[in-house]
C-alpha cells in the first residue's frame, strides 16, 4: 500500500490533537473527529503539592522566612553577614518543616507525607550541621550528638510511658528501659543514661545496686570538651585518665555478673568487640558513627568525618550495606560537595524546595559572610540557586492563591532573570477581583511593566462594560490610558441616558482627561452638573457655552443637556451674555434642532433666547437714546 | 486558545472557524461566533497579542491567509492575503514587542512575513524557503539585553521546517529575510517546529517533530542564535503532528497520530522525561 503524502495536508480521517497552554500551566487538547466537529476539550494540569492547606501554610511560613532573609542580607551590604544570622534562618526554616510534620500526621491521610517531610528535616539538619553552624576548627561531636537525638531518638516518648510505672516494672518494661539506657549511652548522653541505671534494679539487689552505682559514676565522668574552658591537650588528658578509669574498671571484673553493664563498660572503653555487640540494639550506621565519636574520636573536626563515616558505614554493614540515596547526601555533604548535595535532593525529593533555600543560605555564606568555608564551591552555588529560585517562583506563580509568592522569589534573583518571568506571568493573570487587580498593577507599576500594566486595566474594564458595569470599566479604562476604549465605554453611558456618575469617579475626571475629548466631555458635564445644582446657575451655563465652543458634547447628549438648560433658564432669571446667546441659538438651531429635540422644547428655549436677545437690544437701544439727548452746545 | 485563555478559536476542514468563549471555574465552553471565509479546510489559526485588540489569524488549503478583528462584538474580516500559489499550512505571530506581524508557511515553498505598518498590510516573501513545501513557523521571543523588559536585542528570528526534512533559522537583515542557520536532523517531513519562550534566561531552545516519529530539541546555549545542538527528545509510535512549549519554555506538550498528548520537562540529571498529572505517580518517584 503507497503510503499518500498530502502537500501541506493532513489526512482527514486521521484525528488531530490540538495543543495549547493556559495561562495557568494548562493545556487544552481537542480532538477533532473526521467531520470536522469539535469534539471535548480535555484539560491537563500540574497536580501542585501546594494544593494541600497545610503544605499552602508551609509554603507561606517559608516565603516570610526567605523574604527576610533577603532583607537583612540586603540590610548588611556590603559588610558581611554574621553566621549566626544565616544559622538562625536555618533554624527557621527548620521550624517551618517540623511544623508541617506534626500537622501532616494528625491527618491520616498525609502520614506518608509527613514522613518525607521529617527525612527532609533530617537531611537540613546534617548540611546545616556541615555547611552552615559547626565550626571548622572545633570537634563535630556536640553538633552531631544534636542531631542523633533529634533525627533517632525516640526514646523520651517511650520514657513518658514508662515513668507512670515506676518503680515497678514488668519484664516487658525493663527490657524498654535498657533499651532507653543503651540508646542515651550510645548516642553520648551518659548523664541521662546515668539517671535512669537504678531503676533496673527492680530486685534491689545490694550487688547490682553498687554495679549501677559505679556505672553511673563513670558516665557521669565522661568527659565533654568545651573550648571556652579547656584546651585541646587538657581535654586528652581528663579524657584518658577517664578511659582508664573505665578500662580498669572493665578489667577487674566490676561489672561481672550483668550482661548489660558490661556491654556499656566496653562502649564506653571504646572497645569494637563491644560495638561490634552494641549493634544489636541501634538501627542506623549513623548511630555507629556516634558510638565512634563519643569513645573513640571525640575531638574529630568537620573535615575528617567522612573517612571515620565510612569506617562506620563498613563495620557496622559488614562491609555489605548497600547505601541509600539519603545514606549518599550525607557522604557527599561530608565531602563538602554542596552541589551533589543540591542536585540528589532535588533529584531525590522531585521538588524544588530543598535545594531552592538551603542554596540561598549557603549562597549568602559565600558571597556576603566573613566565614566562608574555602572547602564550599560557592560559584556552583549561585547558578543552582537562581534557577531553584526561578523555578519555584514560576511554579508558585501559576498557583491561584500563592502568586504572590512567586513574585517575591523571582523578585530575589538577578533582574534580567526574574522580572522577564513576572512580566510574563503577571500579565497572564486573570484578577478575581478587584483587590487582586489592584495588587497585580503595583507590581506592574513597580517594575514599570507599562503594556503589563495597560494590559491588565484593559482587560478589567471590558470584562466590567461586558457585565453592564459602566463606571467601573470607565474608570479601569481610563487607568488603562485607553483613549479608544474610554470612549466606547462613555458612549455606553451617554446612551444609557443615566448620567449620575459616583462622585468618587467625578473627582478621579480631572486627572485623567488627557484621555480624548469624550473624557474631557464627561469631566465638564459633571462639573455643569455640580453648578446647577448648587445654584451657580450663571457659571453653569458660561461652562455650557464653553463646552459647545470647543465641540466636546457628543450627539446623542445634546437633546438632554439643552433639555436641562430650558429648565435652568425658564425657572431663574439669569442674564444671558450676547455671546453667550449667540452661542446657544447656533447650536440650538445648526447642531440639534427641532425635530431632534422636539417642537415644545425648541419653542420655549428658542423663546427664551430671543427674549433674552432682544431684552439686551432693547437695553443697547435705550442706551444709545439716553446718550443722544444730551444736549449738544450750539456753536 | 488566547492570550489569557478566556477565548478558543477552532478550525476545521469544513471551511469554518468557530470562536468560544471559556469558563474555567465552571468548566463550559460557550460558542460565541462562527467566521466563514476561506473556501478550503482551514489548518491552523493563530491570536495577536491583545494589546492589539481581539484579532485572530487563519490560514488555509485555499491559498489564504485571513486576518480576522472583532470590533464591538462583532467579526469582520480585517485583511486577505492570497500572495500564496499553494495550501497555507501555518500562520504565527511575531512577539509583540515586534508590532502585528505575521509568518505564513505554505505548500508552494515559500514563507511570507505580514507586517502593518501604517494603516496597511505589507507582504515580504522568502521564495524556496523549504523544497516541496514550508509546513510550520515558529517566532523567536525577544531576548532582553537589559535590566527591564523592553530594552530587547533589535534582531527578529523565527523558525520554519518543511518537506525538505530540514528546520530553518531566518534572520532579518536590511528589510529582508535570510536563511542563518540549517538543522539537520529529520529523516522526514517535518511537521511542527516551536521557538521555546526564554522568560529571562540566555541560552534558547527550539522543538521540532517530524514525520519520522521524532522529537528533537535544539539547543543554542550561547544564546547567540547561531551555534545549535540537536538533542532527541523521545522516538514516538506514530508521526509528531504538534509541539507547544507553555509560555514559560520549561515544559513541551507533544501530541502525535498515537492519539497521545505527553508532557516533557528536563530533569536535573539533565535528560528530558516525560511528567504526568497523577499526583501518585509524583510522589512515586520520590525515593527519601
Amino acid at each position: 500500500m503507497e503510503l499518500v503524502r498530502y502537500s501541506g495536508q493532513r489526512p482527514s480521517k486521521v484525528p488531530k490533537i490540538s495543543l495549547s497552554f493556559g495561562p495557568n500551566g494548562l493545556i487544552s487538547s481537542a480532538l477533532h473527529n473526521a467531520g470536522g466537529e469539535v469534539g471535548d476539550f480535555l484539560e491537563m494540569k500540574l497536580e501542585s503539592m501546594d494544593n494541600q492547606t497545610q503544605l499552602r501554610h508551609f509554603g507561606i511560613s517559608t516565603i516570610e522566612i526567605f523574604s527576610a532573609a533577603q532583607r537583612e542580607y540586603n540590610r548588611y551590604y556590603p559588610d558581611p553577614v554574621p553566621q549566626k544570622l544565616i544559622t538562625s534562618f536555618s533554624v527557621a526554616y527548620r521550624g517551618t518543616v517540623l511544623e508541617l510534620v506534626e500537622s501532616l500526621q494528625n491527618s491520616s491521610a498525609s502520614r506518608e507525607l509527613a514522613m518525607l517531610y521529617s527525612h527532609l528535616d533530617c537531611v537540613w539538619h546534617f548540611c546545616e550541621i556541615m555547611f552552615i553552624s559547626s565550626n571548622p576548627e572545633l570537634p563535630i561531636l556536640p553538633y552531631y550528638m544534636d542531631w542523633i537525638k533529634a533525627n533517632f531518638d525516640d526514646s523520651d516518648e517511650v520514657l513518658m510511658r514508662l515513668i507512670p510505672e515506676f518503680p515497678e516494672l514488668d519484664p516487658e518494661g525493663l527490657d524498654l528501659l535498657w533499651k532507653i539506657i543503651y540508646k542515651h549511652s550510645f548516642h553520648g548522653r551518659t548523664n541521662e543514661a546515668a539517671k535512669l541505671l537504678e531503676f533496673t534494679n527492680l530486685e534491689q539487689s545490694s550487688v547490682f545496686g553498687e554495679q549501677l552505682a559505679l556505672m553511673a559514676e563513670l558516665m557521669q565522668k565522661k568527659p565533654f570538651f568545651n573550648p571556652a574552658k579547656n584546651s585541646v591537650s587538657e581535654f586528652n588528658t581528663v579524657w584518658q585518665n577517664w578511659k582508664e578509669e573505665c578500662e580498669n574498671r572493665l578489667s577487674n571484673l566490676a561489672f561481672l555478673g550483668s550482661d548489660q553493664l558490661t556491654l556499656l563498660a566496653k562502649v564506653l572503653v571504646g572497645r569494637e568487640d563491644g560495638f561490634e555487640e552494641a549493634k544489636l540494639h541501634i538501627s542506623t550506621w549513623y548511630e555507629y558513627l556516634s558510638m565512634m565519636l563519643n569513645y573513640q574520636y571525640p575531638l574529630l573536626r568537620p573535615a575528617s568525618l567522612k573517612a571515620y563515616a565510612q569506617k562506620g558505614i563498613d563495620f557496622y554493614g559488614d562491609f555489605s550495606i548497600v547505601l541509600s540515596p539519603l545514606d549518599k547526601i550525607f557522604l557527599a555533604a561530608m565531602d563538602y560537595d554542596i552541589v551533589t548535595v543540591l542536585k540528589d535532593m532535588q533529584t531525590n525529593w522531585n521538588h524544588p524546595w530543598f535545594p531552592l533555600h538551603f542554596s540561598d543560605l549557603i549562597f549568602t555564606g559565600g558571597v556576603y559572610s566573613n566565614v566562608a568555608d574555602t572547602r564550599i564551591d560557592y560559584k556552583s552555588v549561585g547558578p543552582i540557586r537562581h534557577d531553584m529560585v526561578r523555578e519555584y517562583g514560576i511554579q508558585m506563580m501559576q498557583h491561584p492563591a500563592l502568586w504572590e509568592v512567586g513574585v517575591k522569589y523571582l523578585e530575589a534573583i538577578p533582574k534580567k532573570m526574574g522580572l522577564p518571568v513576572i512580566a510574563e506571568l503577571l500579565q497572564r493573570r486573570k484578577p478575581i477581583s478587584e483587590y487582586e487587580a489592584e495588587k497585580i498593577i503595583r507590581i506592574a507599576k513597580k517594575y514599570d511593566f507599562k503594556y503589563e500594566n495597560h494590559g491588565i486595566c484593559r482587560e478589567l474594564a471590558l470584562e466590567k462594560l461586558k457585565y453592564g458595569q459602566l463606571q467601573n470599566s470607565l474608570l479601569w479604562a481610563i487607568r488603562a490610558e485607553d483613549a479608544q476604549l474610554t470612549a466606547t465605554v462613555i458612549d455606553q453611558i451617554l446612551q444609557q441616558g443615566k448620567l449620575d456618575i459616583v462622585p468618587s469617579l467625578i473627582e478621579l475626571l480631572p486627572k485623567f482627561t488627557a484621555c480624548g475629548d469624550r473624557l474631557l466631555f464627561l469631566n465638564g458635564f459633571c462639573e455643569f452638573t455640580k453648578l446647577s445644582t448648587s445654584g451657580r446657575l450663571k457659571e453653569a451655563v458660561e461652562l455650557l457655552c464653553r463646552l459647545i465652543e470647543q465641540n466636546l458634547i457628543p450627539k446623542p447628549i445634546r437633546p438632554k443637556l439643552l433639555t436641562s438648560l430650558r429648565d435652568i433658564l425658564s425657572a431663574n432669571d439669569i442674564k444671558l451674555e450676547p455671546v453667550e446667546v449667540s452661542i446657544l441659538m447656533q447650536f440650538l438651531h445648526t447642531k440639534v434642532g427641532k425635530e431632534v429635540l422636539g417642537n415644545e422644547i425648541f419653542q420655549q428655549l428658542n423663546k427664551i433666547l430671543v427674549s433674552s436677545r432682544a431684552s439686551e437690544m432693547l437695553v443697547q437701544f435705550n442706551l444709545s437714546k439716553k446718550l443722544t439727548r444730551v444736549p449738544v452746545p450750539k456753536v | 486558545m488566547d492570550f489569557l485563555g478566556l477565548k478558543l478559536a477552532t478550525c476545521s476542514c469544513d471551511k469554518s472557524i468557530r470562536l468560544f468563549d471559556l469558563n474555567w471555574s465552571t468548566g463550559n465552553q460557550t460558542f460565541v461566533a462562527e467566521l466563514k471565509g476561506h473556501e478550503g479546510p482551514v489548518w491552523q489559526l493563530a491570536w495577536a497579542h491583545p494589546r492589539y485588540g481581539t484579532i485572530l489569524a487563519s490560514c488555509s488549503y485555499d491559498r489564504r491567509v485571513i486576518i480576522w478583528k472583532e470590533t464591538d462584538g462583532k467579526w469582520e474580516m480585517h485583511h486577505n492575503y492570497d500572495g500564496h500559489d499553494s495550501s497555507v499550512n501555518s500562520v504565527c505571530w511575531a512577539p509583540p514587542e515586534w508590532g502585528l506581524m505575521l509568518a505564513c508557511g505554505s505548500s508552494d515553498s515559500s514563507i511570507t512575513v505580514l507586517s502593518f505598518n501604517n494603516d496597511r498590510w505589507v507582504a515580504s516573501k522568502i521564495p524556496n524557503a523549504h523544497t516541496l513545501g514550508c509546513n510550520a513557523v515558529s517566532w523567536a521571543p525577544v531576548t532582553f539585553t537589559g535590566d527591564k523588559p523592553g530594552e530587547g536585542q533589535l534582531v527578529k528570528r523565527f523558525v520554519s521546517g518543511g518537506c525538505d526534512n530540514l528546520v530553518k533559522i531566518w534572520k532579518e537583515e536590511h528589510d529582508h529575510w535570510i536563511e542563518e542557520v540549517k538543522l539537520e536532523g529529520h529523516s522526514d517531513w517535518v511537521r511542527d517546529v516551536a521557538w521555546a519562550p526564554t522568560a529571562g534566561l540566555a541560552r534558547m531552545k527550539i522543538a521540532s517533530s517530524s514525520q519520522d516519529r521524532r522529537v528533537i530539541i535544539w539547543n543554542n546555549r550561547e544564546g547567540d542564535g547561531v551555534t545549535w545542538t540537536p538533542e532527541p527528545l523521545h522516538v514516538f509510535d506514530d508521526v509528531v503532528w504538534h509541539v507547544s512549549w507553555n509560555f514559560i519554555g520549561d515544559i513541551l506538550a507533544v501530541s502525535g497520530g498515537d492519539n497521545q498528548v505527553s508532557l516533557w520537562k528536563k530533569q536535573e540529571s539533565g535528560s528530558w522525561e516525560c511528567i504526568t498529572t497523577d499526583s501518585k505517580s509524583q510522589n512515586e518517584h520520590r525515593t527519601l
